[in-house]
């Protein structure tokens, strides 16, 4: 990001858009109940929510012209874009080539670090080996528990998304407990790799609540 | 079907508008030259105009399948300098052109825009997006405030949004004293502010050009519905609490801000 933007904390950026963004436009009931979240704003989103209401009131804007042109600064903003998705494929590439060769980031954890991480997270060993050999659809998998997962581990929200949204690796030498072993063309959803992995109902609950 | 969206607000899950849900499914169905022609209308009242929320929906749509893989990028390649030029549009009426590197800033906000597309792959933006495909304006116009408020203090210049005296001194030359009555009756002019939540253009136009502290006065009062005061109550919200003083000043600012309104309207006809 340039330095065209605020330093509210990124909750407050959320409950702001949502304050906009809601059915009946910015309301006093949402306006209290985001200065009573974020006092120390308070001021700052009052001013706020007074040019979120010109903005809700203003008439439809005019139509312009259809024009195909584009700008140069729009051109300039196309090609930072495509950078930007340039560095995220070289990005992916390197991390798919690392998970190929030697080993992903979950694959260098031993045992006991495997164990750890399971707690962290409120599950299973199995379910953590689910996560590593990636048997689970990464597009089941919510942005709540990706999350989740980068606060349990070392690594960034970058790497953890580009290591489950990558090619499932073969579980060779793997054992599970369980009589259907994962394989990568058998997908599970997040759900039910939830259910099948000997979670408690407490611990399942918790994780599809992510 | 489209895809869920995962954003939630104090109501529960986002949940698109029928209307934007049946738009994206047709045009789901639609080839890229089909969509690049619907998104070049800029009349939201023309047949095949393609709404901004449905555009936002096509890009991350397309994005994800292509997975930043450059050539297959054509969806975000195509729709997405449109939608910028809808948002360049909006910035060239809403991001006064006094202030310092106005030009420039309209560029930050547009390349920050471009920059949640490419973020959500991977993971990052918090999915910010998903308010963009239930009321793209409104959305917009919140990281549009966001930025322009961050620049303006960045750049220690205090900005209004439209030329107007500035007013954080109370202006004790009012003619005579302020009475309820004054400001009892707001008159038919904002009888739309505060039973629709409407201002003709007209009328935008004039409450923009009130100094900050009258227009405030006036939007917390005629819009968000706020009491003026509470006496009998002081943890109520009013506008006076909001704006951090009296009842009697902020029945001062309501009286200057209508009675400016009446005369510029009276002018204007």
């Amino acid at each position: 990001m340039t330095q065209a933007q605020s330093n509210f904390p990124d909750e407050l950026k959320d409950a702001l858009y949502a304050f906009a963004t809601s059915a009946n436009g910015p309301t006093a009931q949402g306006l209290d109940e985001l200065t009573r979240r974020y006092p120390e704003f308070a001021s700052q989103l009052t001013d706020i929510a007074v040019e979120l209401a010109l903005e809700s009131a203003e008439s439809d804007a005019e139509a312009f012209a259809a024009d195909e042109a584009t700008s140069p600064a729009i051109s300039r903003v196309m090609s930072s874009f495509n950078n930007r998705l340039h560095e995220i494929a070289t990005l992916k590439q390197r991390l798919e080539m690392k998970s190929a060769s030697s080993a992903n980031p979950f694959a260098t954890l031993s045992r006991e670090t495997l164990t750890a991480l399971a707690a962290r997270l409120g599950a299973t060993r199995l379910f953590v080996i689910k996560l590593r050999d990636r048997v689970i659809d990464p597009a089941t998998i919510t942005a709540g528990f990706r999350s989740f997962l980068a606060e349990c581990t070392q690594w960034t929200l970058s790497e953890i998304n580009l290591h489950l949204d990558a090619v499932p690796v073969a579980a060779i030498g793997v054992r599970y407990k369980s009589k259907e072993k994962p394989t990568p063309q058998a997908r599970q959803t997040f759900e039910e790799a939830v259910r099948s992995s000997n979670l408690s109902a407490e611990q399942q609950a918790r994780l599809l609540r992510l | 079907m489209a895809r869920p969206l995962e954003k939630t607000n104090d109501d529960g899950p986002l949940i698109r508008s029928s209307e934007i849900e049946a738009e994206i499914d047709t045009a789901r169905g639609q080839d890229l030259e089909t969509l690049r022609h619907r998104a070049v209308i800029s009349d939201p009242k023309a047949p095949d105009y393609l709404r901004s929320e449905t555009l936002v929906h096509l890009i991350r749509h397309g994005l994800r399948q292509s997975n930043a893989e450059a050539t297959h990028n054509q969806v975000a390649n195509r729709l997405l300098p449109l939608l910028l030029k809808r948002c360049e549009r909006n910035l060239q009426r809403k991001v006064d052109a006094k202030l310092p590197d106005a030009e420039t800033l309209r560029e930050e906000i547009l390349r920050d825009f471009s920059m949640l597309f490419a973020d959500e792959l991977v993971g990052e933006g918090g999915l910010k997006l998903d308010f963009y495909e239930i009321r793209f304006n409104m959305a917009f116009a919140s990281f549009r405030i966001d930025a322009v408020r961050a620049h303006v203090r960045r750049e220690n210049h205090r900005a209004t949004l439209a030329p107007g005296r500035r007013d954080d001194i109370d202006d004790n030359t009012a003619q005579r004293a302020f009475t309820e009555e004054d400001i009892a009756d707001p008159g038919p002019d904002l009888e739309n502010l505060i039973t629709r939540r409407q201002l003709t253009k007209k009328l935008h136009a004039a409450v923009l050009t009130l100094p900050e502290a009258d227009r405030k006065a006036l939007i917390l009062r005629y819009f968000y519905g706020y009491k003026i005061e509470s006496p009998t109550n002081p943890e109520e919200t009013t506008v006076a609490t909001l704006c951090n003083v009296s009842g009697r000043v902020i029945g001062k600012r309501l009286k200057r801000a209508l009675e400016t309104l009446r005369s510029m309207l009276r002018e204007a006809t």
